[in-house]
C-alpha cells in the first residue's frame, strides 16, 4: 500500500507567521499542536503578512515512528531531507517553499525543531531567501557581534562558552546566519544547542554530569541548550563587527594578527554549499553577502592555553580597545 | 546513448550529492512525452530500453510531435535501503516519490523535471514494473490516490 500525503495549502487550516534568522515564514499546517510548539518563533510584526518562504507541514496522526535516521539529497532546485521514513522535508528553492510530513511526536518536539529542523530549514533554504550560513560561533557585546570562525575542532565552541562566562551574550556556537537588513549586516542565531566534543570535559568539569549524544554527523558530543541547560545569557541577533579566527599553538604570547579580506572570503566560500546552475540568482546575491562579510575587520587570534585563558586574553584585548575596538 | 563529461571545480564537499556525474544520456518517449534521461547508471538506461518494449517508449527523437518534454536526472546510489515502503508527497507543484529511506525522486511538472536518487538495491525489475510506470503517471499529472499505487 502506497502512503500518499497531500500537502496543499488550501487544506491546511492552521496558520502562523514566524521568523527564523530574520526570514519571515508563513506556516500552514493541519496541526494546532505544531503551531503551539513553534510559538516562540512567532513574528513580532505579524501585521506585515509578506513572507520570505512558506512552510507547509502535515502532521501524520497515524504514525509515531521513532526512527530518525537522517538522509539528505539534492538536485537542481529540489532538496529532500528525511528522518526515518515518517518525517520527510522537501525544499523547493525556486519557489521558496518547504513541504513536510512529520509524526505527531516530532510535531511536539521543540528540542528537535530548534536543534535540528529549524537550522536545517534556514541552512538549506538560505541562499533562496538571502541568508548566508557562516560556519562560526557568534557572541554579542551589547548588540555588537564577535564572530569566531574556524574548522570543526578548532575550539570555537569551547572558546565561545568561555567567553559567554565573561558577560558576552551567546548567539551561536557552530553556524551563524547572516543577512542584510536596510543595508547593514545582521547576524542571527537559531537557539541550536552548543555542541561540545567529549574532551571538553577537561576544561568544563560540570559536563561530567551530562550525557553524550550522537550528533547528526555521527560524532559523539555533548549537546546542551545554552539558556536552559548552560544558564548563559542568550541573544538571537546582533550586528557583526569583528571576525576572529582562533589559532591555538605554541605561541609565546597571545596576539591578534590582521588577516586580509581574501582570507575571510575564502573561508566563508569553503564552508557554504556549492549551488547548482539553476540557482544562479541566489548565487549572485550570496556572493554579495560574502563580500560584505569579508569587509569586516578580521584577525587570527593566536594563543596557547585553555579556553578560559583564551577568553581572558581576548577580553583583555577587547578591553584595551587597541585592536578590536579601534 | 551519449556520454558527457561535465566537471565541477571546487573542494567544498558535495553533501547532497548534487554534483554526482551523470554522463549517460538517452532519449526516449512515453506516449506523447519526450524524455531525456541523464544518469550515472547504465542499468537504468537498459531498463528504460526494456520499458520501451511495451510500446510506450521509443528510442530517439525521430521527428515526432510531442506534447511535453521532460528531463529525467536519476542518480544511482551506492547505499542500500533499510526498508522498501512506498510513499508519495503531493504538493501544488511537485510529486515526490519515496521508496524506503534511500530512494527519492521528485517530479516537477511545470518545469518538466524528474530528479532523484535510486538506492543500490532497487532492482531492474522494480524500476521497470513499479517505479517507471509510477513516474510516468506523475508526469502525466496523476491526481487520484488510485493512480499512485504501485
Amino acid at each position: 500500500m502506497t502512503r500518499v500525503s497531500s500537502i496543499r495549502p488550501h487544506t491546511l487550516h492552521w496558520h502562523a507567521l514566524l521568523s527564523f534568522a530574520g526570514a519571515r515564514c508563513g506556516l500552514l499546517t493541519n496541526s494546532p499542536e505544531l503551531v503551539s510548539t513553534l510559538i516562540g518563533w512567532r513574528r513580532d510584526d505579524a501585521a506585515e503578512p509578506a513572507c520570505d518562504f512558506t512552510l507547509n507541514v502535515v502532521v501524520d496522526h497515524t504514525d509515531n515512528g521513532a526512527d530518525r535516521r537522517p538522509f539528505f539529497r539534492g538536485l537542481h532546485h529540489i532538496v529532500t531531507a528525511s528522518f526515518g521514513e515518517s518525517n520527510v522535508f522537501v525544499f523547493d528553492l525556486l519557489r521558496s517553499t518547504v513541504s513536510a510530513v512529520v509524526t505527531k511526536t516530532v510535531a511536539r518536539d521543540i528540542v528537535f525543531w530548534e536543534g535540528t529542523l529549524l537550522p536545517l530549514i534556514v541552512g538549506v533554504l538560505g541562499a533562496a531567501i538571502r541568508i548566508l550560513p557562516v560556519h562560526c560561533a557568534c557572541l554579542s557585546v551589547k548588540g555588537d557581534g564577535l564572530l569566531l570562525a574556524g574548522a570543526s575542532g578548532s575550539g570555537k565552541s569551547t572558546l565561545s562558552l568561555a567567553l559567554a562566562h565573561h558577560d558576552l551574550s551567546f548567539i551561536s556556537d557552530d553556524w551563524t546566519y547572516v543577512s542584510s537588513v536596510e543595508d547593514r549586516l545582521v547576524a542571527h542565531g537559531m537557539s541550536a544547542p552548543i555542541k561540545l566534543l567529549p574532551d571538553s570535559v577537561q576544561h568544563f568539569p560540570s559536563l561530567m554530569s551530562q550525557q553524550l549524544t550522537r550528533t547528526l554527523n555521527g560524532e559523539l558530543a555533548y549537546e546542551l541548550h545554552p539558556q536552559k541547560e548552560m544558564r548563559l545569557a542568550v541573544d538571537r541577533v546582533c550586528q557583526p563587527r569583528w571576525l576572529v579566527f582562533p589559532e591555538r599553538g605554541e605561541f609565546s604570547e597571545s596576539a591578534l594578527i590582521p588577516v586580509p579580506r581574501y582570507h575571510t572570503r575564502a573561508y566563508v566560500e569553503a564552508n557554504v554549499e556549492v549551488l547548482p546552475l539553476q540557482l544562479v540568482k541566489a548565487e549572485q546575491e550570496r556572493k554579495g553577502l560574502i563580500e560584505r562579510l569579508a569587509e569586516l575587520p578580521a584577525w587570527r587570534f593566536r594563543y596557547d592555553g585553555t579556553p578560559q585563558f583564551a577568553a581572558r586574553e581576548l577580553m583583555r584585548l577587547l578591553e584595551t580597545g587597541k585592536e578590536i575596538f579601534a | 546513448v551519449t556520454i558527457q563529461r561535465p566537471g565541477r571545480q571546487t573542494n567544498v564537499p558535495d553533501l547532497l550529492r548534487r554534483f554526482t556525474r551523470t554522463p549517460l544520456r538517452f532519449n526516449f518517449r512515453i506516449r506523447e512525452t519526450q524524455v531525456l534521461l541523464e544518469t550515472n547508471d547504465s542499468r537504468l538506461v537498459a531498463v528504460t530500453a526494456s520499458f520501451g518494449s511495451e510500446e510506450t517508449l521509443h528510442s530517439g527523437l525521430g521527428g515526432h510531435a510531442y506534447k511535453r518534454q521532460f528531463h529525467w536526472k536519476l542518480v544511482r546510489e551506492d547505499e542500500l535501503s533499510h526498508d522498501t515502503n512506498f510513499s508519495i508527497v503531493v504538493t501544488d507543484d511537485l510529486f515526490v516519490v519515496f521508496r524506503g529511506d534511500k530512494t527519492v525522486i521528485s517530479v516537477d511538472r511545470s518545469l518538466g523535471e524528474v530528479l532523484g536518487f535510486v538506492a543500490a538495491d532497487v532492482s531492474d525489475e522494480e524500476m521497470r514494473t513499479q517505479m517507471f510506470p509510477l513516474l510516468a503517471r506523475c508526469c502525466d499529472g496523476a491526481s487520484s490516490d488510485q493512480q499512485f499505487h504501485v
